[in-house]
């Protein structure tokens, strides 16, 4: 089985029901960038409070990363690699707290992130998918208090040569609760009415500002690539498909996922799917 | 005046992106401007080295230069050395996008000189700013009787002015009931 972004809430529904999937010899199923770190999140959260039963069905997915992100979160190490100036294929930036984001250890790997994607030359694309990675980053880790106050966020990249993914994911209240700090949008009904708001109307947790400048960065910066967006916040998903002139949008309602991810795919052809992490 | 290099201040990148480090900059700007402990501060966001600078970060890099509260100093922004028409294009779309306006200047020798103005300024604070670069410092009744024959009153050069002063182009220092205004350049 290949889990995708998309199956994520057919996983949350079965670690709810504490059914482990089957099994299929070494290296276990196959994951994407979004699942590998809803998973690596559900792992540590499952170890930290010692649930040895949504461990199990977590570890039973069998991929190998898995552990490791879990462990990543629980140790004191902030990335997967263990050289800040090597390019990798894959990278997951642990968020413990909105400080992390001010640390030179979050800027080299958003430079191996780019380093990585643009194989070393100049590319705007990549600039530009670079610094949206960036606000995505920063939206996540906003909704928790300033400093040193933990949080748990993963920023996780993946290039192949046909394309990249990256993703952000974090086990906070989701889209709603944080729009909700302000009047403004305290008359949001649901997480699709959040995720709607935040797509259409560039809504924003931030006092005192009209409209949040990250989502419109990524809307902007990225109308000419050949992408996809996935935005989650509990049981609501919106997919975004990029059409040149404008997003196309489709909305999924499902079982209800902790916290929120944003991740985005660029192919440099063909359709924007999802690929899987060897 | 001084000089800050933006893509060197700690974490140092070529991309500013994010209001987290945005907002950790403004704090690093502010302090620099009080070390100065003058009470007025002519501040150069330097850009050399900048690859990409996003609209969130500027937010809150530009709430420096909101109106002072007592006992701190009044920052007057500038901006130089932008190194690539993408970047010139990510500020300008981000002064458009707020409805603000920075003066570029280009740095020769410690000193620095005018070039172009960033961003968009209505017509007729434009046509003001104008004013005080072309034909020195004003005060609104010198502009209302250099300019009888136009139908703006006197408070509308005022209101004029006073918006040029909180976009922190221009200075104004009082002098009897008036107030004088000049290019905030030109401030010794």
């Amino acid at each position: 089985m290949f889990i995708t972004t998309a199956t994520i809430p057919d996983l949350e529904r079965a670690i709810g029901q504490r059914r482990r999937l089957p099994s299929t010899g070494a290296g276990g199923h196959a994951v994407s960038l979004g699942s590998l770190l809803y998973l690596g999140m559900s792992h540590h959260l499952a170890t930290s409070r010692q649930d040895a039963e949504v461990t199990a069905v977590v570890e039973s997915v069998g991929h190998p990363m898995v552990t490791a992100i879990g462990s990543l979160m629980g140790n004191g190490h902030r990335t997967l690699a263990t050289d800040d100036f090597k390019t990798t294929p894959l990278d997951v930036f642990n968020v413990r707290s909105r400080d992390d984001l001010k640390s030179n250890q979050w800027i080299f790997f958003c430079d191996r992130f780019r380093r990585t994607a643009s194989g070393g030359k100049q590319s705007r694309a990549i600039l530009a998918l670079a610094s949206v990675m960036r606000e995505m980053a920063d939206n996540v880790v906003h909704g928790y208090g300033d400093g040193v106050v933990p949080c748990a966020a993963l920023v996780g990249y993946h290039v192949t040569p046909s394309g990249l993914t990256f993703s952000v994911v974090d086990n906070g209240r989701g889209f709603r609760a944080s729009l909700q700090q302000r009047d403004l949008w305290k008359h949001l009904p649901s997480e699709n009415a959040a995720l709607d708001a935040v797509v259409s109307k560039q809504a924003t947790s931030r006092a005192g500002q009209s409209t949040g400048g990250g989502f419109k960065q990524l809307f902007n910066s990225l109308l000419d690539l050949n992408g996809l967006l996935v935005l989650r916040s509990g049981p609501s998903a919106f997919i975004l498909k990029n059409e040149h002139t404008h997003w196309k949008r489709r909305e999924v309602e499902s079982h209800p996922v902790p916290g929120a991810q944003v991740t985005y795919l660029f192919r440099r052809a063909g359709d924007p799917v999802e690929e899987q992490i060897n | 005046m001084i000089q800050i290099p933006l893509a060197q201040l700690p974490p140092a990148s070529s991309i500013l992106a994010g209001a987290e480090i945005g907002a950790s900059h403004a704090t690093m700007l502010r302090e620099r401007a009080l070390g100065t402990g003058q009470p007025t501060v002519r501040l150069v966001l330097d850009v050399q080295g900048v690859e990409s600078i996003t609209a969130s970060y500027l937010k809150q890099v530009f709430a420096v230069f909101e109106p002072a509260a007592p006992g701190q100093p009044e920052i007057y922004p500038f901006i130089a050395n932008i190194g690539s028409q993408d970047l010139r294009f990510e500020l300008e779309s981000f002064l458009s996008g707020v409805d603000r306006a920075i003066q570029e200047v280009a740095l020769r020798d410690g000193r620095f000189e005018p070039t172009a103005l960033l961003g968009r300024l209505e017509s007729s604070a434009a046509e003001t700013y104008r004013e005080l670069t072309e034909r020195g410092p004003a005060t609104a009744a010198e502009l209302h009787e250099r300019h009888a024959s136009m139908a703006s009153g006197q408070s509308t050069w005022n209101n004029r002015l006073v918006r040029l002063f909180e976009l922190r182009l221009a200075h104004r220092q009082r002098a009897g009931r008036q107030w004088i205004y000049r290019p905030a350049y030109n401030l010794n």
